[in-house]
C-alpha cells in the first residue's frame, strides 16, 4: 500500500523528518493561496496512489515564479486521473541525494544513501546497511559514495554538513525498521548551505 | 561450549561397508585414522574390515556419542528411531534425497528433525559431507584424506567444495581447525556452527562459504556479536527474480549488494574467490590487527610497483622512509638503493641487509606492517632470510607479510619456515593487499 499524502506527512513528522515548506491543496484557488503563504519560487506536483512515477504522466512542474505561471501549472495537473490533489512545495535548489529503504527478503528493512539527480540508476553510486544503523556507521556511508564529494563544496557548489545527513540517514533507518516499510524513497533530498530538505517522499507499507 | 558430538569417544557408522568406491567405506577409513572407538552396524554383512558388525545400533552394549548415518533415505528414519532408543549423543545423516529434492524430501527431514529434537539429540545434516576436527583427530566425513591440523574453522553450505578445499590445501602450509559440512542443516544451522567455531580455542577465523539463508537478520546479528574473524564467499551472485518494484530503491537494492552491504556492516571479510578466502583466513588466523599504513622492502623493482598499485586501490598506503632511517642503513645498503618506499634494497640483496633495510622500517612509528618481497636471484638466500624476518616479527610485535615469489626448492624451503612460524606468503604482489586490508579492518 502506498501511503497518501496525510500518513506519509504524519509518519515524517513521527520521526523528526523536517521538509521544505510543502502542503496539499485539492483545488486550484487553494492552491494559489498556498503558494502565497509559502512564497514563490515553487513546485507543483500531484499527490496519488495510483501514479507510481509521476514523472510519466508530466505530474511534476518545478520553477513556478508566480501567480500566472501556477495558475497554468495547477490547470494542467488538475487534468491527470487519479490523484487527491496537487502538493505545492516551496523549491529549493542544490544538491540532490536519495535515500531509500526496501525491505530485503532475507535481511529484513534497509537503508541506502545515494548521489541523487537523474543519473541515479545508471552511475549507481549508493551504499547500503541493514536498519537500523547508528551514526557512525551514517557516517561510513557517506563516505563510501563518490557523491561524497558534492558535499564538501564541489566546484562552487554548497557546503552540506556530513552530520547532518548522517543524522537524516539514522533517522529514516529507524523509520523503515520500526514501521517495517516494504519499500522508501526519498528522492530527491537536496542538499544546500542552509540544510538538507526531504523533497519527494513515497512510502510503501 | 563445544557440543560432545565434535570430540565422540565412540562412534557408529550406520552404513558400514567394506565395498569399494561407497560412501561407508569413505568414512570408515577417514573414522580409522583417528582415536574414537567405531562399531560398525550393518544387518547384512557380519563382519566388516575383520571386525563384527551390529544388525541394529540398540545391540552395542556400549554408550555411542555420535551416529554417522550412511544408508538410502527410505531407511533412514527407522533408522534414526533406534538412534534415540540407543540415547546416542547426537547424530549426523551423511544420506541425501531430503529437502534438497523437493516436497516428499522435506516431509522426510521435517519428520527426522522433529523427533530427534524432541529427544535432545543434535542433529549435523542430512544431505552433507559430515565434520572433521583434526586438532581431536575426528574425520567423521568422506572427504578425500586428512587436512592439515591448523586454525581455521570452515564451514560450508556445499559439501563438494570442501572436498576440493581439502585436497586443494595438502600443498598449503594453513590448516583446519573444523571443517564443517552444513548441509540441509534440518538441526545444527550455520548459525548454530558459526557459534560453535566461536567457542573452540583452536580457531583463529572462520572461513564461511554461502550459499542461501533463511534467516539473514539472524545471522547478521550473530556474525556482528562473535569475536572470531570471518572471512566469506557468497555463492549465488546473479540476480535470479527482480518482484514487482515500484521505488527507485527497490530498484538499486540487488540482494547480492544487501548481502554484500550485511556482510561489511558485521565487519565480516568478502572474498570473491576460493583462493582469497584462503589468503585472507590465514593472515587473519596468524597476524595481527593492524593500521593502514604499509612498509615494503624488495629486492625488485617491479614487484614494488606492482605492490604499490593494488594497495592503493585497496585503500591502503605507503608509510614514508625517514630520514633518520635512511641515515642509519645508508652505508649498509647498495649505492643504488631506492632511499623510499617502496625500499628497493637491489637484487643482490643477501639476508643481512633485508634484515638491516626491514629491521630499520619497522622500527619507525608511522610503520603499521610491514611487505617483504623476494625474487630468487643467484646470490638469493630465501631460508636465512626468512628466518632473520621471524626474529623481526617478534621483536617488533608488527604484522610482517612476505611475496617470496617463485616455486623453486628454495623458495619453498623459505616460504615454509615462514608460514610455519605464523608469517604468511603470498606468490604474488598483487595478492597481499586484500589480507593486509582484512588485518587493517580486523576487529
Amino acid at each position: 500500500m502506498i501511503l497518501g499524502y496525510k500518513k506519509r506527512e504524519e509518519l515524517l513528522k513521527k520521526y523528526n523528518l523536517k521538509r521544505p515548506p510543502t502542503e496539499l491543496s485539492l483545488n486550484p484557488k487553494q492552491a494559489v493561496e498556498v503558494a502565497k503563504r509559502i512564497g514563490f519560487p515553487v513546485v507543483a506536483k500531484i499527490s496519488s496512489d495510483k501514479h507510481l512515477h509521476r514523472t510519466e504522466v508530466d505530474g511534476v512542474i518545478v520553477g513556478i515564479e508566480n501567480e500566472e505561471e501556477l495558475g497554468e501549472a495547477v490547470e494542467k495537473l488538475f487534468r491527470i486521473e487519479d490523484i487527491e490533489g496537487i502538493i505545492i512545495q516551496k523549491q529549493i535548489t542544490g544538491r540532490e541525494f536519495i535515500i531509500g529503504s526496501k525491505n530485503d527478503q532475507v535481511f529484513g528493512p534497509t537503508i541506502m544513501l545515494g548521489t541523487g539527480g537523474i543519473m541515479v540508476e545508471l552511475f549507481k553510486d549508493v551504499s547500503f546497511r541493514i536498519a537500523p544503523i547508528d551514526k557512525n556507521e551514517a557516517l561510513k556511508m557517506i563516505e563510501e559514495i563518490k557523491g561524497k564529494k558534492l558535499l564538501e563544496g564541489f566546484r562552487g557548489g554548497p557546503k552540506i554538513k556530513k552530520d547532518e545527513l548522517a543524522d537524516l540517514l539514522v533517522k529514516a533507518s529507524r523509520l523503515s525498521f520500526e514501521e517495517n516499510v516494504k519499500e522508501l524513497d526519498f528522492n530527491p533530498v537536496i542538499g544546500n548551505d542552509h540544510g538538507l530538505y526531504i523533497c519527494d517522499v513515497k512510502i510503501v507499507l | 561450549m563445544i557440543p560432545e558430538i565434535f570430540n565422540p569417544k565412540s562412534i557408529a557408522i550406520i552404513g558400514a561397508t567394506e565395498r569399494e568406491n561407497s560412501v561407508g567405506r569413505g568414512i570408515i577409513e577417514n573414522l580409522k585414522s583417528g582415536s574414537a572407538e567405531l562399531f560398525y552396524v550393518n544387518p547384512s554383512s557380519k563382519k566388516v574390515f575383520g571386525e563384527k558388525s551390529y544388525n541394529r545400533i540398540t545391540d552395542i552394549e556400549e554408550d555411542i556419542d555420535l551416529a554417522v548415518i550412511a544408508i538410502p533415505k527410505e531407511i533412514v528414519s527407522e533408522v534414526v528411531d533406534d538412534c534415540i532408543e540407543k540415547k546416542v549423543g547426537g547424530v549426523l545423516i551423511v544420506s541425501a534425497g531430503f529437502a534438497e529434492t523437493g516436497e516428499e524430501g522435506k516431509k522426510r527431514q521435517d519428520e527426522i528433525a522433529e523427533k530427534l529434537s524432541k529427544a535432545g539429540i543434535p542433529l549435523v545434516g542430512p544431505n552433507c559431507l559430515g565434520i572433521l576436527r583434526p586438532p581431536v583427530g575426528l574425520n567423521a566425513s568422506f572427504a578425500p584424506g586428512n587436512p592439515k591440523n591448523g586454525d581455521i574453522c570452515l564451514i560450508s553450505q556445499s559439501g563438494a567444495l570442501i572436498d576440493s578445499i581439502i585436497d586443494g590445501a595438502k600443498e598449503e602450509n594453513y590448516g583446519f581447525s573444523l571443517i564443517i559440512s552444513v548441509g540441509n542443516a534440518a538441526g545444527l544451522s550455520l548459525i548454530d556452527y558459526i557459534k560453535i567455531a566461536d567457542e573452540d580455542p583452536s580457531t583463529k577465523v572462520i572461513a564461511l562459504y554461502i550459499e542461501g539463508v533463511d534467516k539473514g537478520r539472524e545471522l547478521f546479528n550473530c556474525l556482528k556479536k562473535i569475536k572470531t574473524p570471518v572471512v566469506a564467499i557468497k555463492g549465488g551472485k546473479s540476480e535470479k527474480s527482480k518482484k514487482a518494484i515500484c521505488s527507485h530503491t527497490g530498484s538499486l537494492a540487488g540482494e547480492h549488494e544487501i548481502f554484500s552491504a550485511a556482510l561489511r556492516q558485521a565487519e565480516v571479510e568478502e572474498v570473491d574467490t576460493l583462493s582469497q578466502l584462503f589468503d585472507v583466513s590465514k593472515a587473519l588466523a596468524w597476524q595481527s590487527a593492524t593500521g593502514d599504513r604499509v612498509a615494503v622492502v624488495t629486492n625488485g623493482g617491479g614487484a614494488g610497483v606492482l605492490l604499490t598499485d593494488q594497495l592503493y586501490e585497496d585503500g591502503l598506503k605507503l608509510a614514508e622512509l625517514n630520514q633518520d632511517t635512511i641515515e642509519k642503513i645508508e652505508n649498509k645498503m647498495h649505492p643504488d638503493y631506492s632511499k623510499s618506499n617502496p625500499l628497493d634494497i637491489v637484487g643482490d640483496a643477501l639476508p643481512e641487509r633485508y634484515e638491516i633495510a626491514a629491521d630499520n622500517f619497522l622500527a619507525q612509528e608511522n610503520v603499521d606492517v610491514l611487505v617483504v618481497i623476494m625474487t630468487l636471484q643467484v646470490m638469493t638466500d630465501p631460508l636465512e632470510t626468512a628466518k632473520r624476518l621471524v626474529k623481526l616479527k617478534e621483536k617488533h610485535q608488527k604484522p610482517i607479510l612476505t611475496v617470496f615469489m617463485g616455486a623453486g626448492k628454495e623458495t619453498t624451503e623459505g616460504i615454509d619456515f615462514l608460514e610455519e612460524n605464523k608469517i604468511p606468503n603470498y606468490s604474488h604482489p598483487k595478492r597481499v593487499a586484500k589480507p593486509i586490508k582484512a588485518l587493517n579492518n580486523k576487529r
